[in-house]
C-alpha cells in the first residue's frame, strides 16, 4: 500500500449518548399593569423567540424552555423541546406574586435537574429569565426567601438568573434577588430582548468543557 | 518489547471559525517496552489554554523520564508535537507517587510559565490525562476529561480511565485549580495491556457511554485493525491525523480533537 491508496477504515459510534440538555425557565409577568402595549410586545417576543431557537438545528435539540407566568402562579407551557416550543398567547390578570412564581421555577429547575440525573442526561447550567414590571405583591418575605435561594444556587453556579425590569418595575428589588445586576428593557423591545436569549441559548447548548460563554452584549434591548 | 505508535491533535471545526488554535496536545514516549502516554485539552475558556496544555504534556513527562532515570537516546519533532524515545534504565518503584508528583511538577511548572510571562494562572487552564504501561502492569493519573481505553491480551476493548463527569457538561477541574490533586484520579492494573488509546473530549463523546462509562468496540475495533494494517513504514502520526479529519468524524465532533494511540509491535 502506498500513500495513494491510504484508506480509512469505516467507524460506528456510541449512538445511545443522549444530546446533553439546557433548561430554561422563563418567568413572566402578566398582572394588570402589562395590559395593553406591553403583553402584546411580549406575545410578539415570544413568537420571535420560538422562531429564532427553532432556526438552529443543534439548539432545537438541546434547549428546553418552560413559561411561568403569575399571576396568579401558573405554568403556561412545562418543560418543552425547543424543536417543539409553541409560544404561548398569554392574557393579564390578576396581581404580582413575584415571590412564589420563582419559587415555582427554582422548583421546575430542580426537578428537571434531578430528572436529568435519573434517567442520566448530560446537562448544562439551568437559566431563569424574570421579566417583570411591578412590584412584588406577595409579601416581602416571599420574594426575599426566593432571592435567597436564587443567590445560593447562583454561588453553586447552580443556575444563571436574568431579571429583566420593564419600565415601572421596582429595580430595587430586582437587583436583590440576584448576584447578576438586573437590566431595564429599552421601551417595549420585547423582541430583541428574546433574540438575545434566543442567540444566547444557542450559545450555551454548543458550549464546550469550560468555555466560557460570552454573552452577547444587550444593550439592544437593556440598560444595566 | 516494542511499540508502535501514533497520535495527532487536530483543531476542531468549532475552533476553525473563531480562528482559535488547537488546544489539545499529546505525547508518545517508548521504550525498554515502556510506554508513557499524555494527553491535555487546554479549556476553551482560558486564552492560553493551547499553551498550557503544551506544556503539562511536556513537564510530565519529563518528571516521569526523571524518575525512570531515562537516558535520551532519540528526539524527534513531529508536526509541533514532541515524540521522544528513551532508553529507560529503571523502572520506577511505587508508579502511583511517581505520577502524582509528575502531575505537582507539571502544576508548578504552569505556575511558574504564569509567573514569568506575568499572566493569571488559570490563562493556563487545562485537563491532563497520562498513561504509563509497562510489561505486566498500566497505571494512570487523570484530571479533567478525556479518557483512556485499553486493548486487552484477548482483543477486547475497556476504559480504564474514565471522563470526569461534573454536575454540568461544559466544566471540569482544571490542572491549574489550586485544589486540583484533590480532583486526581488513579488506576492501575497488573495485566499485560496490548495497547492503549488515550484521547480527548472531543473525541469521548463518540466512543465512551455517558451513562456507563464504557468503551465502544464498534469504534474502537476498525480503528485497531486499520492501525494494524498500516505497511510498517507508514507515517502512523500522518494516518492518525487523517482518520481524525475525516467526515465521518468531522460531522460528529466540532471540538479539538486528539487521539494517541500505541499498540505492542
Amino acid at each position: 500500500m502506498t500513500q495513494n491508496e491510504f484508506r480509512l477504515p469505516e467507524l460506528h459510534f456510541d449512538t445511545s449518548n443522549p444530546d446533553p440538555r439546557c433548561a430554561c425557565v422563563l418567568v413572566l409577568d402578566t398582572s394588570t399593569s402589562m395590559a395593553g402595549e406591553k403583553i402584546n410586545q411580549l406575545n410578539e417576543g415570544l413568537q420571535a423567540f420560538q422562531t429564532e431557537l427553532r432556526s438552529d438545528e443543534i439548539a432545537q435539540s438541546r434547549v428546553e424552555v418552560a413559561v411561568v407566568t403569575f399571576g396568579p402562579v401558573q405554568i403556561a407551557v412545562p418543560f418543552t423541546s425547543a424543536s417543539v416550543f409553541r409560544a404561548p398567547e398569554l392574557v393579564t390578570t390578576g396581581d404580582t406574586p413575584l415571590g412564589a412564581a420563582l419559587h415555582q421555577a427554582l422548583d421546575m429547575v430542580h426537578e428537571r435537574k434531578a430528572l436529568y440525573r435519573s434517567v442520566g442526561i448530560p446537562y448544562y447550567r439551568p437559566w431563569i429569565m424574570l421579566v417583570t414590571d411591578g412590584t412584588p405583591s406577595d409579601g416581602t418575605q416571599q420574594w426575599k426567601s426566593a432571592a435567597q435561594r436564587i443567590r445560593a444556587e447562583e454561588l453553586k453556579k447552580g443556575v444563571a438568573f436574568f431579571g429583566v425590569g420593564v419600565a415601572g418595575a421596582d429595580m430595587h428589588v430586582l437587583s436583590l434577588l440576584s448576584h447578576r445586576q438586573p437590566i431595564g428593557l429599552k421601551g417595549y423591545s420585547f423582541r430583541e430582548m428574546f433574540v438575545w436569549l434566543s442567540g444566547s441559548l444557542q450559545h450555551v447548548s454548543q458550549s464546550q468543557p469550560n468555555d466560557t460563554v460570552a454573552l452577547k452584549p444587550t444593550s439592544d434591548w437593556g440598560t444595566l | 518489547m516494542s511499540w508502535t505508535s501514533g497520535g495527532a491533535s487536530i483543531v476542531g471545526s468549532s475552533h476553525l471559525k473563531t480562528e482559535t488554535p488547537c488546544q489539545d496536545a499529546h505525547l508518545i514516549v517508548s521504550a525498554n517496552g515502556t510506554l508513557i502516554v499524555a494527553v491535555s485539552d487546554g479549556l476553551g475558556s482560558a486564552s492560553l489554554s493551547h499553551i498550557g496544555a503544551k506544556h503539562a504534556c511536556t513537564s510530565v513527562i519529563h518528571s516521569i523520564e526523571r524518575t525512570f532515570d531515562l537516558q535520551r537516546t532519540r528526539k524527534l519533532f513531529l508536526g509541533g508535537v514532541r515524540e521522544l524515545i528513551w532508553r529507560f534504565t529503571r523502572p520506577p518503584k511505587n508508579p502511583e507517587q511517581m505520577l502524582n508528583e509528575a502531575f505537582i511538577e507539571a502544576h508548578n511548572s504552569l505556575v511558574k510559565l504564569a509567573a514569568t510571562e506575568g499572566n493569571l494562572l488559570s490563562a493556563y487552564a487545562c485537563t491532563l490525562v497520562v498513561a504509563v504501561v509497562m510489561a505486566d502492569s498500566w497505571h494512570t493519573l487523570h484530571i479533567g476529561d478525556g479518557a483512556v481505553v485499553g486493548i486487552h491480551a484477548d482483543g477486547s476493548v475497556s476504559t480504564l480511565s474514565a471522563p470526569e463527569r461534573g454536575e454540568f457538561v461544559n466544566s471540569v477541574t482544571p490542572l491549574t485549580s489550586t485544589r486540583f490533586q484533590r480532583s486526581c484520579r488513579y488506576a492501575e492494573g497488573q495485566e499485560r495491556l496490548d495497547g492503549v488509546a488515550v484521547f480527548s473530549d472531543g473525541i469521548q463523546q463518540l466512543c465512551i457511554n455517558y451513562q456507563t462509562d464504557a468503551a465502544f468496540s464498534g469504534f474502537f475495533q476498525p480503528i485497531l485493525s486499520w492501525f494494524r494494517g498500516l505497511p510498517r513504514d507508514f507515517d502512523r502520526t500522518t494516518a492518525v491525523a487523517k482518520l481524525l479529519d475525516s467526515d465521518q468524524i468531522r460531522q460528529k465532533s466540532d471540538d479539538d480533537l486528539t487521539l494517541a494511540l500505541a499498540l505492542r509491535s
